[in-house]
């Protein structure tokens, strides 16, 4: 078993020395993923070991994006999990219909399907010129990714679908224009929106929401991590302010518990206590 | 009864057989038949309290089921004795958009709890944790579930071999890995991953399996310990959570007196 052992410890040393290279902080990830993820790098590479993928992380910036991009999970949907955007509209958008200005952010938005999702659930509720919405991620790659809001067009099927699971109003063709095997969000969608590079394991507050998404990032998070992620939520939010996280996500376990109550428990929807 | 070095060199015996598609599948009966009766000599018996004693080392068992998966889960897990002392995952591949109405149908005919697996939940003996539909299932070194959204594997999410995998370097030599019915390949690395940490790898008789090639694929994979029919199976494990049962009863005397 001295090959896991070795294993192991090979890879606590490479994400400490990413983190003190680079300031990229995965000691308090979820290890089976990580592992899972690193070994992914280690079977397409040349590599004989995750002790040569370190030197490489460590004298090769180039490789350090490309490690990032490995260690972060970009996989999303236009409006994933449809019941829960059926949710968003029916419970949460009444309650956001009350404030004269709205603030909503996306903490780990990653390629933007969603933030366009909320873009387009706006727009239709008549809220968007009086929304501004954060987009934030860690990766400035998947970020840039977001800006343009170009997505591979065999995804249109499956996103249109969802957008009608979704209770959307109108017709989903309208938000985009096909190109060159692409699809390209309507620009007007993101008007409204900032993106910004944020890290939700390092870096704190920066303005006070309406409402927070953060969906599928947690699930990714040891307890210590969750915990510090759900404070700075916390801290983030208005009074009743509304926090969304995904279908598997809960914070049920968390510190936090107390200082949330759930608006619609089975999508995830909570509402911050006063 | 049969005495549990009876029932396992049974089994053993007819491995190859069993994988011989033209072999017909052997009754569990008949298996016993095979057996001399009460005539083996004393140093069978020293190795029979070796197996048993290995055979209550055994922790988890994982099960990778696709096509045909509902019907053998309602066939298997029922099976389930009510002090199960096994941990159970099962991934079984599902529309991404399935809902877990079924995992209540089944726990309501199984006497162990059958329930769909959540993120940093603890992983308990007794109870059988299934898989989110289109997410990963992981093992965490300090035996909590993990789930991920991460790619598809083998065209699937979840996927049967990033479950085993990540077993097999938790649990090493004390998982048990059982693929059963399936329509493609997802399950025989992660087995040969089991099989290579030391684990037991079964699999079902493929000619009982409603879809054979999952099956096939496991067996072609790696070294397979049991080639069972589901009926089988059910008793190897409930056989096994026994031999547990009666090592944990006989360690907590031993610590009492």
């Amino acid at each position: 078993m001295s090959d896991t052992e070795n294993e192991n410890i090979e890879i606590q040393l490479l994400l400490e020395a990413m983190y003190q290279k680079y300031g990229y902080d995965f000691r308090n990830y979820s290890r089976a993923s990580v592992k899972r993820r690193i070994r992914h790098r280690l079977e397409l590479s040349e590599f004989e070991n995750i002790s040569e993928i370190q030197h490489k992380l460590l004298y090769e910036r180039e490789f350090f994006e490309i490690l990032l991009l490995d260690l972060s999970i970009n996989v999303s949907e236009m409006f994933r999990d449809p019941l829960f955007y059926l949710a968003l509209r029916q419970e949460v958008i009444p309650i956001l219909k009350t404030y004269p200005f709205i603030k909503i952010w996306h903490a780990g938005c990653s390629m933007g399907e969603e933030v366009y999702s909320m873009a387009i659930l706006l727009q239709e509720e008549g809220l968007y010129k009086r929304t501004q919405l954060y987009a934030t991620d860690f990766n400035d790659v998947v970020l840039q990714k977001a800006k343009a809001g170009i997505y591979p067009i065999d995804t249109i099927k499956d996103y249109t679908l969802n957008y009608q699971r979704a209770g959307g109003k109108d017709s989903f063709v309208k938000y985009y224009t096909a190109k060159h095997g692409s699809i390209i969000m309507d620009r007007d969608l993101k008007k409204n929106v900032v993106f910004a590079n944020h890290n939700l394991v390092s870096d704190g507050v920066f303005g006070e929401m309406n409402l927070i998404l953060c969906r599928n990032v947690l699930i990714y998070f040891n307890k210590d991590l969750q915990n510090r992620v759900l404070k700075l939520f916390y801290e983030s939010l208005c009074h009743y302010g509304i926090l969304c996280l995904g279908s598997k996500e809960s914070l049920q376990f968390s510190d936090y518990a107390d200082y949330f109550e759930a608006l619609v428990r089975h999508e995830k929807i909570y509402k911050r206590k006063n | 009864m049969p005495t549990i070095s009876k029932l396992l060199s049974g089994m053993k015996k007819s491995i190859k057989e069993r994988t011989d598609p033209k072999f017909e599948t052997q009754s569990f009966d008949s298996v016993q038949d095979d057996m001399p009766h009460n005539d083996r000599p004393s140093d069978d018996c020293l190795s029979e309290r070796c197996r048993r004693a290995q055979l209550a080392t055994y922790e988890a068992v994982v099960i990778g089921v696709s096509a045909g998966g509902l019907e053998a889960l309602h066939f298997l897990l029922p099976r389930f004795v009510k002090d199960f002392a096994l941990a159970v995952m099962i991934v079984q591949h599902l529309h991404p958009h399935s809902d877990k109405f079924w995992i209540g149908n089944l726990d309501s005919k199984c006497q162990v709890t059958i329930k769909q697996a959540d993120e940093k939940e603890t992983i308990k003996p007794g109870v059988v944790y299934i898989a989110p539909a289109n997410y990963h299932l992981l093992v965490e070194d300090d035996k909590t579930l993990s789930l991920s959204v991460s790619g598809r594997v083998n065209y699937a999410r979840p996927s049967v071999d990033v479950l085993f995998r990540t077993v097999a370097d938790v649990y090493g030599p004390h998982v048990i890995g059982i693929i059963l019915t399936g329509a493609n390949n997802d399950g025989s690395r992660g087995l040969k991953k089991i099989k290579d940490q030391g684990g037991m790898a079964i699999v079902q008789t493929p000619a009982t399996a409603v879809v054979d090639s999952m099956p096939r694929a496991a067996i072609e994979a790696t070294t397979v310990d049991y080639v069972l029919s589901l009926e089988e199976i059910g008793a190897l494990l409930n056989t096994i959570s026994s031999e547990k049962n009666t090592a944990l009863a006989s360690t907590s005397r031993y610590r009492s007196s």
